[in-house]
C-alpha cells in the first residue's frame, strides 16, 4: 500500500509555516496597508491615504541624499572590498608558510560585533584626538576630517568596512583559487601564457561565481547599513552619512510617523531588489565567456 | 642546494611576505589599540599626541566599567538569547529542511519557493510592524520579543536541506521498514549523519544573534534586559553626556570583545569554513 503522501509533514513544516504566517507574512502585509493608510495598530481606526506617503518619499531630499551616500558607500567599499581581497587571495595561494596565521589575523575584525568595531574606529577617526591622524602626522601629513568632514564620512565609514572584510573575501577566494584544476593552468603555461594571462583568461573566469555572488551579497547589505553610521556619526556631518535604513529609523521609530516608515521600507527594499537583478545581470554579461 | 636557496627567497616571494605582514598589523592594530588604551589612566588616553604604548599601567577603567554597568547581567542576556535562538534554530529549521529533503506533501514546492523568497526579503521591509505587533502584545522588553523574531532561518533551513539531500534513501527506507517514525528518523539518523553542517548553522546562527544590534535596540528598555551590542550603544550615548571616558569605553569594548574571540580562536577552523561555506552555497 502505498501512501500518497506523508502527513506527518504537516507537523513538521508548521513551526515555520506559523511563524513565517504570523512574523512574516502579516507584517508584511501590515507594512503595505499602513503605507497607504493611517492605520493605527493599537486601535484598530485605518483612514486610507492612498499614495500619499509614497508621493512624500519621492519629493523627500532626505531620502535621494540617502540614496546618494548608499551609492558613494557601495562605489568605494564593493570594489575595494573584493579587490583587495582577491589580491591577498592570491598572495595566500601561493606557497608561503604561515598561511594560517596570516588567514587567522585578516579573518579577526570579522567575529568581532560590528557595534565594538564602530565604536573603535569612531575613537580612531578622531580629528583631534585619533591615532589615525596621529599616525598621518608622523609621516607629514595634514590631519584630515574622516568622520567630520561632508564629503568624507560615507568614504570613512566604508574604509572601515573594507578593513573588516579583508578577511572575509580573502578567505573566499582563495576557497575558489585552490579549486581551480591545476591542469588548465599547466596547459596554459606550455602554450606560453606569462601569468597574467593565466589569471585574466583561466583563473578569473572560473572565479566568475564568486566574484558575482560577493558583489551582490556585498551590494544588498551595503544597502542596509544601519550600526556603522548610528553609532560613528549618528547620520551627520549634514545628513552626508544618512542611510536610507538609518532614514527609515529616524522617520518611524523617532518621529513616530509610522505610515511614512513603512513607504520608505518598501521603496527600500524594492531598491535592493532592484539593484540585486541589475547587477547580477550586468556583471554575468560581462565576465561569461 | 643552491636552487633550492634561490626558490626560498625569490624576491616575489619576500615582497609577498612584507605586504602580508603590512596587512595583518593594518588589521591586529585598531585590536591593539583598543586594548592597550583600556589599561592607560584617562588622562594619558585623552593625552595628545597619544602614546602608542601606555606609560602607566592601570585597571581603573575596568573596575569604572564593572560598577557602571551590569556586565554580568548583560552577558548573560546575550548568552541566553544566542542559546535559545541557536537551538530553536536547529531544532525548527531541521523540520522544515528534512520534510523538504526527504519526505512528500502537497505544495512542496510552493513552501521550498517561499523559503527561498524569505532569504530575499529585506527586513527593512517590515520591521516597523513587527515592531508594533510586539506593542501590541506586550511583548516589548521581554525575552521573546528578543528571540521568537529570527528563531527559524530560512537561510538555515537551506542549509540543512541541503545537507539532508546527500543522505542516502535506504537508511530511511529501512528504518521505516523497522517501524520508526520520521521524528526518529530525522533525531537520530539523520542528524548525526549532517554533524558538520549541523555545526555550521549554529555558529553562524550564534554569531548573528550574539552580534545582532538593529532588533535588540529596538525592542529593549530597560537596562536590564539589554544585549552586549545595546549595552555598549547605550554606554557609548551615556559617555557622550557625561564627558567621553575613552579609556572606560575601550575597557567595555574589550570586555565585550574578548569572549568571541576567544571563542573565534579555538573554533578558527569551523568559523572559516562556516563563513565561507554558507558564502559559496549562495
Amino acid at each position: 500500500m502505498i501512501k500518497k503522501w506523508d502527513r506527518i509533514a504537516l507537523l513538521f513544516i508548521s513551526p515555520f509555516v506559523i511563524y513565517f504566517a504570523l512574523l512574516v507574512a502579516y507584517p508584511i502585509f501590515m507594512a503595505l496597508a499602513s503605507s497607504l493608510s493611517d492605520w493605527n495598530i493599537l486601535t484598530g481606526e485605518m483612514k486610507w491615504r492612498g499614495l500619499v506617503y509614497y508621493k512624500k518619499v519621492f519629493q523627500d531630499s532626505l531620502f535621494y541624499k540617502s540614496l546618494k551616500n548608499s551609492f558613494v558607500y557601495l562605489i568605494v567599499q564593493v570594489p575595494l572590498s573584493i579587490g583587495i581581497g582577491m589580491f591577498v587571495a592570491l598572495l595566500l595561494n601561493q606557497r608561503i608558510r604561515f598561511r594560517t596565521f596570516f588567514r587567522t589575523a585578516y579573518f579577526l575584525p570579522l567575529p568581532t560585533s560590528v557595534i565594538i568595531l564602530s565604536i573603535l574606529w569612531s575613537w580612531i577617526y578622531q580629528t583631534e584626538g585619533g591615532v589615525l591622524n596621529y599616525l598621518l602626522s608622523l609621516v607629514g601629513l595634514p590631519a584630515v576630517g574622516w568622520l567630520t568632514s561632508e564629503r568624507l564620512s560615507m568614504v570613512s565609514i566604508a574604509l572601515m568596512k573594507v578593513w573588516t572584510d579583508i578577511g572575509l573575501y580573502s578567505v573566499l577566494f582563495l576557497g575558489a583559487l585552490q579549486a581551480v584544476p591545476k591542469e588548465l593552468l599547466e596547459s596554459g603555461k606550455l602554450d606560453g601564457a606569462t601569468s597574467w594571462q593565466l589569471f585574466w583568461h583561466i583563473t578569473l573566469p572560473l572565479l566568475n561565481p564568486a566574484i558575482v555572488f560577493s558583489v551582490v551579497m556585498a551590494t544588498i547589505w551595503g544597502l542596509q547599513i544601519f550600526a556603522e553610521p548610528f553609532l560613528m556619526t549618528q547620520g551627520g556631518p549634514i545628513d552626508s552619512s544618512q542611510t536610507l535604513a538609518l532614514y527609515l529609523y529616524r522617520e518611524a521609530f523617532i518621529w513616530s510617523r509610522l505610515g511614512y516608515g513603512c513607504a520608505i521600507g518598501v521603496v527600500t527594499s524594492l531598491i535592493i531588489l532592484l539593484a540585486t537583478l541589475m547587477q547580477r545581470r550586468l556583471i554575468e554579461q560581462r565576465i561569461s565567456y | 642546494m643552491k636552487s633550492g636557496l634561490r626558490t626560498l627567497v625569490r624576491p616575489s616571494l619576500i615582497l609577498t611576505y612584507v605586504i602580508l605582514l603590512l596587512g595583518t598589523v593594518i588589521c591586529l592594530f585598531p585590536f591593539y589599540w583598543m586594548a592597550s588604551n583600556s589599561f592607560k589612566p584617562n588622562y594619558e588616553v585623552i593625552k595628545l599626541p597619544p602614546n602608542l604604548l601606555p606609560r602607566k599601567w592601570t585597571i581603573e577603567n575596568y573596575l569604572y566599567v564593572f560598577e557602571s554597568m551590569d556586565v554580568g547581567r548583560t552577558f548573560f542576556n546575550s548568552g541566553f538569547v544566542a542559546a535559545a535562538q541557536v537551538l530553536l534554530n536547529l531544532l525548527l529549521s531541521s523540520l522544515v529542511a528534512y520534510a523538504l529533503a526527504k519526505l512528500r506533501f502537497p505544495g512542496k514546492s510552493a513552501l521550498f519557493n517561499v523559503v527561498i523568497a524569505q532569504i530575499m526579503i529585506p527586513f527593512y521591509l517590515f520591521i516597523v510592524p513587527l515592531f508594533l505587533l510586539m506593542d501590541k502584545y506586550r511583548l516589548i522588553d521581554t525575552y521573546w520579543a528578543l528571540i521568537v523574531p529570527g528563531c527559524v532561518s530560512s537561510f538555515s533551513i537551506f542549509l540543512l536541506r541541503q545537507a539532508f539531500l546527500t543522505v542516502p534513501n535506504d537508511y530511511i527506507e529501512a528504518a521505516l521498514v523497522d517501524g520508526a517514525n520520521h521524528f526518529y528518523i530525522l533525531f537520530k539518523i539523520c542528524f548525526p549523519m549532517i554533524k558538520p553542517m549541523a555545526f555550521t548553522v549554529a555558529l553562524v546562527t550564534f554569531h548573528w544573534s550574539w552580534n545582532s544590534f538593529l532588533w535588540p535596540f529596538l525592542v529593549v528598555v530597560r537596562d536590564s534586559m539589554t544585549t552586549i551590542p545595546v549595552a555598549l550603544a547605550r554606554y557609548q550615548d551615556l559617555q557622550g553626556i557625561m564627558s567621553f571616558r575613552w579609556g572606560a569605553m575601550m575597557a567595555a569594548l574589550t570586555i565585550a570583545a574578548v569572549p568571541i574571540l576567544i571563542f573565534f580562536l579555538f573554533a578558527q577552523k569551523r568559523y572559516v569554513e562556516a563563513f565561507t561555506m554558507s558564502g559559496l552555497k549562495g
